[in-house]
């Protein structure tokens, strides 16, 4: 899995937890199993604000952009973040999470 | 958990078909530019060689004057001349002349629909299907 981030400035929160294909988001349990490689599912196909443009399988691996919040004084880290490949189950690393 | 609307699904056999419609509709395109090109064709007197168009419009005009031509033969008009204009200018010609000219459209024309249809049938259609290579 790559999760690229889409940094955004608002005031809530992002947790992000993650078991095989299947994403917690803020508590809500999002499973991706049935998206077939080489598929497209568009963001507006699921009932949540964090996922954004398109979720992807490319050569097996899901491609899934989140929304990541900060504040008006994040890190250069938090405002042009890297995507986080191949997160291991468990909960995501999000940058400036404390 | 989320629900996830699965009928939004772009599967990869479903990309694959809308690129494959694309490509066709491509070499379509490209079958018409080349269709509307025109020809060359020497009449062999002092008229001499003529550029003649075959855009959608001009072949219109081909109609009417297939029509005409048509009509007197079907009464065995053969010396009569009907006034076309080509790409190189007016010129008359008699209506056994047109079904030559009609001819040489054929021998024109044919060859890039043969070539069009050769395309849509291949399993992979190549990339680029304006590629001379493809054309005759």
């Amino acid at each position: 899995m790559i999760i690229h981030l889409v940094p955004q400035l608002r005031s809530d929160v992002l947790s992000v937890t993650k078991s095989g294909d299947v994403l917690t988001i803020n508590g809500v349990v999002i499973d991706f199993g049935a998206v077939p490689d080489g598929a497209d599912l568009p963001s507006s196909a699921i009932d949540t604000e964090w996922i954004v443009g398109v979720v992807r399988r490319v050569g097996g691996v899901l491609h899934i952009s989140l929304i990541l919040p900060h504040g008006p004084d994040a890190g250069a880290s938090v405002r042009f973040p890297d995507d986080i490949v191949d997160p291991p189950d468990g909960p995501v690393a999000l940058p400036g999470a404390a | 958990m989320a629900p996830i609307d699965l009928s939004k699904l772009v599967t990869a056999e479903m990309k694959a078909q809308q690129t494959r419609q694309a490509q066709v509709a491509a070499i379509v395109i490209e079958r018409e530019r080349r269709l509307a090109a025109g020809f060359a064709y020497n009449f062999g007197d002092s008229r001499g060689a003529h550029r003649i168009a075959t855009t959608d419009q001009d072949m219109r005009g081909w109609d009417e004057v297939t029509k005409i031509a048509n009509a007197m033969i079907a009464l065995g008009d053969q010396a009569s001349t009907i006034e076309i204009v080509t790409e190189t200018g007016p010129v008359r010609v008699t209506a056994m002349e047109w079904q030559r000219i009609l001819i040489a459209a054929a021998a024109f024309r044919q060859p890039i629909w043969s070539a069009s249809f050769a395309l849509q049938a291949m399993a992979q259609i190549p990339a680029d299907v304006t590629d001379d290579i493809y054309w005759p």
